[in-house]
Order: C-alpha cells, then sequence, then structure tokens
C-alpha cells in the first residue's frame, strides 16, 4: 500500500514538474515573440519620441485627421529664419485673392490660425496661434506653392501623447513620422 | 510508454499546454493579423479625398492660343555637370557656366572656348566688346574676349549675397540680395555707387527681396532693368542711380506675376520686350516695353515638377533659350510663324 502511495505522490510530482516545463517554455517562446514584434513597432524606445520630417511630408491633410488628439497634436511652426516676412505670403492668403487685407475671406487657413502683424512696409510678420491650428497643412501648401517654405508642419510635445504606435505613423502615406530623441524633438 | 502513461501526457498538455498555445495565438493574431489589416484599412483611407485639399492645378492652365513659341526638338546639350548660369552674346554664342568654369559654345553646343573661374558662378553677362562678367555668391570677376584678368574681387561688405551681373557701358553691375541693393562698379573693380536704396523723396521704395532672386540685365541704353521681386515689378535705373521707369504686373493668373519673387529670370529683346521666367508657377513669357502682357514661351506644363529655370537668353533670330535644372540642358523654344508668313 505504502509503495503505491508513493508511486502515486511520485507521479503527482511529476505530473506538476512537467507541466511547469511546458509552461515555461511556452512562456519562453511567447515572450520572444512579444519582444520581437515590440521591437519591430519601436516600443523599445523609451527615450525617444514621434517626429515627420517636413522635407518627406506631401501635405496630405492626414495630420489633421489621424491623430487620436482632437485637435491633432500635429501644428504649424514657421521657420523665422527663412520666410521672408512677404506682403503677399502664400501661406496666408487663397491663392488669387484680389486685395491683401486681413479679411475672413481672404485667408488660406480654415481655422484662422495664422495671425499677420505689420513690421514696417511691406513686411509682415506671420505667427501660430496653436490652440487654432489644427495641423491641416493648407497654409504649409500655399508656403511652398508661392513662398520659401518656411512654414513646416511638427508634432508639438507640448500636446503629443506619445503614442506607441502613433496613429498617423501608420496612415502616413509619405512614411514622414520618426521616432527622434526627446533632447532633440525637433525636425527643422 | 504505456497507456496510462500516454492518458496522463495527454491530460498534461491539455491542462497546461492548449491554453498557452491560445495565448501564443492570441498575441501572434493581435501583434500580425490584426495589425495588417488596420494597415490595410489605413491603405483603403490613403485614398480618401483630403478635406484640406490645395489646389492650384487651373493657375497652371494655359490657353493654347496665348502660346506663340514652340520647342524646337533636341536643344543645346550642356557639356557640364549642374550648369548654373547661361547667357548668350552680342555674336550669338552661347555662354554657360558651372563650377569653376565658363564654356562658350556655338549655337548647336559645339564647345569653341573654355574660361577658367574659382568658384560656382551665380551669373554671367558679355559685353558688346567681348568683355567677360562672371559673379559668385561674393565675388566678381571682369575678363576680357583674350581671357585675361581684368579684376577678381572676393572681399564685398558684410552679408553680400550677389544674385546677377549685367555689364552696361563701363559699368559693371550685381544685384545684392543679402544687403538688398543695387551696386555699380568700374572697370577696376571698385564700388562706385549703391542704387536702390529706399529713398522717399527720389520716389525709390527699396527692393523688397525675399529669397535670393534678384535679377538685373542692361537696359542698351546706359540704363539697367532690376527685378524688385517682392512687389513683382521691374525698375529701370540710370548710370547715375536714378529710377527712370518702372512696371509691375500683380496677379495670380497668366497676365501677371505671383509668389514671392517673381519674376526670377528676366531678358530684353531687341523689339524692347521682356522675356520672363517665373517659379512656382514655372512659365516663361513675354512682356511689352511698358508691361503689358503679350504671349506665352513655355507654359506650365513644359516644364516637370520642381523645375527650376537657371537662365534665359535669345538669339539674334528671336529663339528663346531657357536654362532647365531638371534636364541640366538648354531648352529652345521658336517663335511660332502666323499663317501669313507660312503662306
Ligand atoms: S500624414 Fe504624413 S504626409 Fe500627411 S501631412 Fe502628416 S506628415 Fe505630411
Ligand atoms: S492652415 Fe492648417 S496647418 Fe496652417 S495654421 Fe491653419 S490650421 Fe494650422
Ligand atoms: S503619437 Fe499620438 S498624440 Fe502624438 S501625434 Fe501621434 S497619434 Fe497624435
Amino acid at each position: 500500500m505504502k509503495k503505491n502511495d508513493d508511486k502515486k505522490a511520485m507521479d503527482r510530482r511529476e505530473f506538476i514538474r512537467t507541466g511547469v516545463r511546458y509552461g515555461c517554455v511556452s512562456l519562453l517562446a511567447a515572450g520572444g515573440l512579444y519582444l520581437t514584434s515590440s521591437r519591430k513597432y519601436g516600443k523599445d524606445s523609451q527615450h525617444k519620441v514621434w517626429q515627420l520630417d517636413p522635407e518627406k511630408c506631401i501635405k496630405c491633410g492626414k495630420c489633421a485627421t489621424t491623430c487620436v488628439l482632437t485637435p491633432s497634436a500635429v501644428k504649424c511652426v514657421h521657420v523665422y529664419a527663412a520666410c521672408g516676412y512677404c506682403n503677399l505670403c502664400g501661406g496666408y492668403f487663397q491663392p488669387g485673392t484680389k486685395k491683401l487685407t486681413t479679411g475672413g475671406e481672404n485667408q488660406l487657413c480654415p481655422t484662422a490660425a495664422i495671425k499677420r502683424t505689420y513690421i514696417e512696409d511691406p513686411y509682415y510678420e506671420y505667427s501660430i496661434d496653436e490652440n487654432l491650428c489644427i495641423g491641416c497643412a493648407k497654409c504649409v501648401n500655399g508656403c511652398s506653392d508661392f513662398g520659401n517654405s518656411s512654414l513646416v508642419l511638427q508634432v508639438r510635445h507640448d500636446r503629443c501623447l506619445n503614442c506607441n504606435e502613433c496613429n498617423i505613423a501608420k496612415s502616413c502615406p509619405a512614411q514622414a513620422f520618426t521616432r527622434v530623441p526627446s533632447s532633440r524633438p525637433e525636425l527643422i | 510508454m504505456s497507456n496510462r502513461k500516454i492518458k496522463e501526457r495527454s491530460i498534461q498538455f491539455c491542462l497546461l499546454g492548449l491554453p498557452i498555445i491560445a495565448i501564443i495565438a492570441t498575441l501572434v493574431y493581435v501583434k500580425f493579423i490584426a495589425d495588417k489589416s488596420t494597415k490595410a484599412g489605413n491603405k483603403s483611407s490613403q485614398s480618401q479625398v483630403n478635406p484640406f485639399s490645395y489646389d492650384i492645378s487651373d493657375l497652371k492652365k494655359v490657353n493654347s492660343e496665348l502660346v506663340k513659341y514652340v520647342e524646337r526638338g533636341g536643344g543645346v546639350k550642356v557639356p557640364l555637370r549642374r550648369p548654373t548660369a547661361m547667357t548668350i552674346a552680342s555674336d550669338n554664342t552661347i555662354y554657360v557656366a558651372g563650377k569653376d568654369r565658363v564654356l562658350q559654345l556655338d549655337l548647336r553646343g559645339q564647345q569653341l572656348q573654355e574660361f577658367a573661374v574659382l568658384g560656382i558662378p551665380i551669373s554671367v553677362d558679355i559685353a558688346k566688346n567681348g568683355d567677360m562678367a562672371v559673379c559668385f555668391e561674393e565675388g566678381l570677376m571682369l575678363l576680357d574676349k583674350n581671357n585675361q584678368k581684368i579684376f577678381d574681387v572676393r572681399k564685398f561688405p558684410k552679408n553680400t549675397l550677389f544674385t546677377s551681373v549685367a555689364i552696361e557701358g563701363d559699368s559693371i553691375y550685381v544685384t545684392d540680395a543679402g544687403r538688398r541693393v543695387l551696386i555699380q562698379l568700374n572697370r577696376s573693380g571698385e564700388i562706385v555707387n549703391e542704387i536702390g536704396k529706399r529713398d522717399s523723396d527720389a520716389g525709390i521704395q527699396g527692393f523688397i527681396v525675399p529669397s535670393a532672386d534678384f535679377d538685373v540685365i542692361p537696359g542698351n541704353d546706359e540704363t539697367v532693368w532690376v527685378v524688385n521681386p517682392g512687389i513683382h515689378q521691374l525698375e529701370n535705373y540710370t548710370y547715375d542711380g536714378k529710377l527712370r521707369s518702372s512696371w509691375s504686373a500683380e496677379h495670380v493668373g497668366i497676365q501677371g506675376f505671383s509668389g514671392c519673387c517673381n519674376p526670377t529670370r528676366i531678358l530684353l529683346l531687341e523689339n524692347g520686350d521682356f522675356v520672363t521666367a517665373e517659379k512656382h508657377i514655372v512659365r516663361v513669357k513675354i512682356y511689352s516695353p511698358t508691361g503689358e502682357f503679350k504671349c506665352v514661351v513655355a507654359a506650365p506644363h513644359k516644364f516637370e515638377d520642381g523645375t527650376v529655370i537657371i537662365d534665359i537668353a535669345s538669339d539674334r533670330a528671336g529663339n528663346i533659350y531657357i536654362l532647365d535644372s531638371k534636364s541640366e540642358d538648354i531648352r529652345v523654344f521658336e517663335p511660332k510663324m502666323d499663317r501669313d508668313e507660312k503662306k
């Protein structure tokens, strides 16, 4: 009887040992798989943030429509060093505008986020109200088609949630999104 | 293995192995299959219409009746890489410049002469006597027709950024986009005047130069024509710096100039008409001596996306030569003969 009990006890131990063996192997495999896939999608980049490369951006409008935030964390940024301060700014005015005045009907921006400040005849400074900007890139298009390309889109990190998988990056037709070090978060 | 052992292993597998396989399968599904389908969804959404689209294609359309020139097949092959400037001298030879050299070609592209210059020329002009002025971003050189250096000055005031050069009479004129002035030099390379500075009393608004497109050409009568690109205006200055006349054509349509810094290049024909080249909506047009739009030489559809017209010139027959940044060759446009001429 005792012998039989011992055998039973041993079988139970062996049963558990073998089960744990199976479990460990499977968990290792699952862990490896998960890590590989995470690496592929950039989860290992602890000190990295999302940014878009204006050189690659084709101004498709998706930055305004696919960010998980409303309005988008992508905003228009003005590179003042590249600006001509023109009275006839292609990023500010609708193409074909006859009157170069601040009337809403003349402005290209759908949310009136671009402010124009008179400096001296005929120079104006253009600045972006980021609370109004939705990152639609209309002005970026206008500035590159008629100006010096001084208006560009950038992810603003005071708003961006730094999602593991940036929704805009997934749908960007130009693959303009990339991970950059948080110490140098801009690509301009 | 006994039947009992097989049974036990099966139970072990069912109790521990299967749930783990299920977990792995779920992870694989979430990471790869679901992801793929999201991507597919995104792809289909890529074809969605952009609610913020910006379309200027209508502005690029040109009524074919306005086009009075036709491109001659072949053009002129330029025997150097990345040409940066071009002109046609009064002897009907082409001068084309690239890094460290200027080549003289006949109208078929045969090389006649080579001039060594140190640096990347931005603009070249040939005087009636054969002197050649070559300007660099921060330097200016004058050579005689025998390839002898008259002067080579590389030191100019801070912020100098030369963009174009013209020789007229005894003076050499250079546009400086950095300091927004037209500089006049004598044949010794000394600055004798700075023209076009803002002067309300003389009615001079000053040059508005938002980018490095700021052209000057000789005016055939001891004057020069300069583009004031920020206000789409052509201004005519006498040799002593007085503003004699000007005309502008502010319009987004074919009849005018729009955007920043147009026209980028100008040219004066023998009959006094102006040829103008533009950027953004890339096109070449002709205006009367007083600035009325006359016709189109090359419509926007003649240029590949991203083309820059590096320079324009004309020969004695009135053909227009366009140095195209994409092909890096000279494209030639001949006046279309009208019906009466053809008969
Ligand atoms: S989604 Fe990409 S291409 Fe489109 S506007 Fe944003 S960065 Fe540019
Ligand atoms: S046009 Fe679009 S991108 Fe530009 S400022 Fe307005 S909302 Fe922002
Ligand atoms: S990471 Fe998230 S919040 Fe930031 S831009 Fe992308 S989708 Fe928007």
